[in-house]
């Protein structure tokens, strides 16, 4: 099952086998919960996400007609999911003026740990600050590496739109980490 | 080479995603889209070490198991899951909320006491309706959201069946998620 290809595991679920399923599952589990949880910035909408993009998968998989990869099929549920919750929540303020001071204050101390979790915590607000679109586009291009006509198609987009988004995401990062550390 | 293309394509040139002579030459010209490279450079070191906290082992040997169970449980309501869409048609302007049907037939008191309820029989075809006036202060998608909810959580047609089960209902809980969490 390790070393069947995704379309072989595809038709061998829509054959009946529902253990295929499982091994689809486990070969994305972790892809689709890191989208997630880069493009949301927390544990709980990740996980929920993921949960719900492979029942999605579950139910749709006998549809599946191979026009495009299953990676891409599978990353385009876990963007329209991610878009759901991004939708459904409150656009939050994400970020409050003391818990910035506190992160900058301990900026000071010596211990990496403490640096490497407020450089952390300052990269997740500034990404949770990018509009929708562009966060999408800044994580599967920039921490999962994707390529434009991979992204694309995911998110039905032309190339040179992406490229812009992209920019513009990097630019809104850049200018929110530099307003924070004034 | 334009600024224009040149800026479309810095993050990837910075990253090393691609390699450009025509953007090299490009920026050994222009002081401004050089400028801008140096500052994505530097951003994008910083953003490269980023990483969210990976889930624990537990979490993953964990999650296909949670995933089938919530197939599983999604398969066995599949007669009432078919009510859906009906929360979905935009002409139900009053709000399905199953769960108030319950409890009004089960004495846990509410606050919301002018509810108006309308109860249709035949649950299995239309579900139970109540037209929530006194929810006119939310919007009809924070409504819907509730509305899903409730249906995921307590599994209201289910719950219909053993009316009993609505004792076990946190209306408290049910109510600030209506309120403050969507």
């Amino acid at each position: 099952m390790l070393n069947k290809s995704d379309i072989d595991l595809v038709n061998e679920f829509k054959n009946g086998n529902i253990s295929a399923f499982d091994e689809i599952v486990r070969r994305y589990q972790r892809k689709v919960y890191g989208l997630a949880r880069k493009i949301l910035g927390n544990h709980e909408d990740a996980d929920d996400v993921a949960q719900e993009v492979f029942i999605k998968l579950y139910y749709s998989l006998g549809d599946f007609k191979g026009q495009s990869s299953l990676f891409t099929w599978i990353y385009r549920i876990t963007v329209n999911e991610c878009n759901n919750v991004l939708r459904k929540k409150k656009i939050r303020e994400f970020v409050q003026i003391d818990e910035i001071a506190n992160l900058l204050k301990f900026s000071q101390t010596p211990e990496q740990e403490f640096l490497d979790k407020e450089r952390k915590n300052l990269i997740e607000k500034a990404i949770e600050k990018l509009p929708p679109k562009q966060r999408m586009i800044f994580v599967m291009r920039f921490f999962e590496d994707l390529d434009y006509e991979e992204i694309s198609k995911i998110l039905n987009k032309p190339v040179g739109t992406l490229k812009a988004n992209y920019f513009h995401a990097i630019k809104k990062i850049q200018k929110f980490i530099k307003d924070e550390m004034q | 080479m334009k600024c224009n293309d040149v800026r479309n394509n810095l993050v990837d040139f910075a990253t090393g995603k691609i390699e450009s002579n025509a953007i090299k030459q490009h920026l050994e010209k222009c002081e401004s889209c050089r400028v801008e490279f140096l500052e994505i450079k530097s951003l994008v070191s910083v953003l490269g070490d980023y990483n969210f906290e990976e889930p624990s082992e537990f979490y993953w040997a964990n999650f296909l198991s949670r995933v089938k169970r919530k197939i599983t449980k999604r398969m066995n309501d599949a007669g009432v899951f078919a009510l859906k869409p009906a929360f979905l048609a935009p002409s139900l302007s009053a709000i399905i909320i199953g769960f108030l049907f319950g409890l009004i037939f089960s004495g846990i008191s509410i606050k919301q006491n002018e509810i108006y309820v309308v109860q249709n029989f035949d649950i299995r075809t239309t579900g139970v309706f109540v037209k929530s006036y006194e929810f006119s202060e939310y919007s009809e998608e924070t409504l819907e959201q509730a509305v899903f909810y409730l249906y995921e959580k307590y599994q209201l047609p289910n719950l219909d069946v053993e009316r009993e089960d609505y004792q076990q209902i946190d209306v408290d809980e049910v109510l600030s998620r209506i309120s403050n969490k969507f």
